[in-house]
């Protein structure tokens, strides 16, 4: 059979009528908002929120690896690279 | 309207519902082929676009009725991979639950029923793409916004899409005529 042209094609779609919103959709929709609110903590719901929380931490990263340790004792793997560095500068 | 909405004004944001509750209803259900996903997925996209709309930013050709198809959109995926547990390009062929009003405005006729089969055979896209453009006459740019993807793109699900239901339907014609 011959494929149709695009206005037959236009006429065919024209008799695939969907039905109108049920009358309860509206309803729905803010019954949906509202049990979505009572899931989620108001205050997470805020954007401003998430930013001071990125904020901080972001501070306290750059804070802990700004900060110069204090009493730093070499470890036994730092004396050990620091032994061999010196043996091998030594020959 | 939409500015409202994004101040919180839920009588604002009713009027919006009032107003697009059919589109995208109909549009679901044409997706969907079946009463109750697409109500349950026009409610979903709806209820996201309150919750979401102080996101969306008035630009150049960004329609907040284009955005909301694309809610719904992704409600109708959502809901189709919960329900069913597979993919929106996989849907059977007669609806699960039928349409609300029988007094038939749906597909309560034979051709309807095989149009809506000959759109479940379509890939997702192309059925978004072609129902977008013969059901709520919308631009290739606009199909794209839909589809999230090119206009070139979302011309050729559009051809694509057409091409199989020239195929698909060219029976429907003759027995039309």
């Amino acid at each position: 059979m011959e494929p149709l042209s695009d206005s037959q094609l236009k006429d065919v779609l024209r008799h695939w009528r969907a039905p109108s919103s049920p009358a309860t959709l509206a309803t729905g929709v803010w019954a949906r908002v509202d049990s979505s609110a009572r899931q989620t903590p108001h205050w997470l719901q805020s954007a401003w929120a998430f930013r001071l929380a990125l904020s901080l931490t972001v501070l306290l990263w750059v804070a802990a690896i700004a900060t110069p340790s204090r009493g730093h004792k070499p470890t036994a793997s730092t004396s050990l690279t620091i032994a061999l560095a010196q043996a091998g500068t030594q020959r | 309207m939409v500015e409202r909405s994004q101040r919180g004004d839920r009588a604002a944001y009713s009027e919006l519902v009032e107003r697009y509750q059919t589109p995208l209803y109909q549009f679901t259900f044409r997706l969907l082929n079946d009463a109750a996903l697409a109500q349950d997925a026009a409610q979903e996209a709806l209820a996201r676009g309150w919750l979401k709309c102080s996101s969306f930013r008035f630009r150049k050709n960004a329609r907040f009725s284009t955005w909301l198809f694309q809610l719904a959109r992704n409600a109708a995926i959502d809901i189709a991979r919960r329900r069913r547990e597979v993919s929106l390009d996989a849907l059977p062929r007669e609806p699960l639950s039928p349409a609300p009003d029988a007094s038939g405005v749906a597909q309560d006729n034979e051709l309807g029923i095989r149009i809506a089969a000959a759109f479940a055979a379509l890939p997702e896209a192309q059925r978004t793409a072609v129902t977008l453009a013969e059901y709520h006459a919308m631009s290739a740019r606009e199909i794209a916004s839909v589809l999230g993807c090119s206009t070139r793109a979302a011309e050729s699900h559009l051809f694509r899409g057409k091409q199989a239901l020239r195929s698909a339907l060219a029976d429907c014609w003759a027995e039309l005529r």
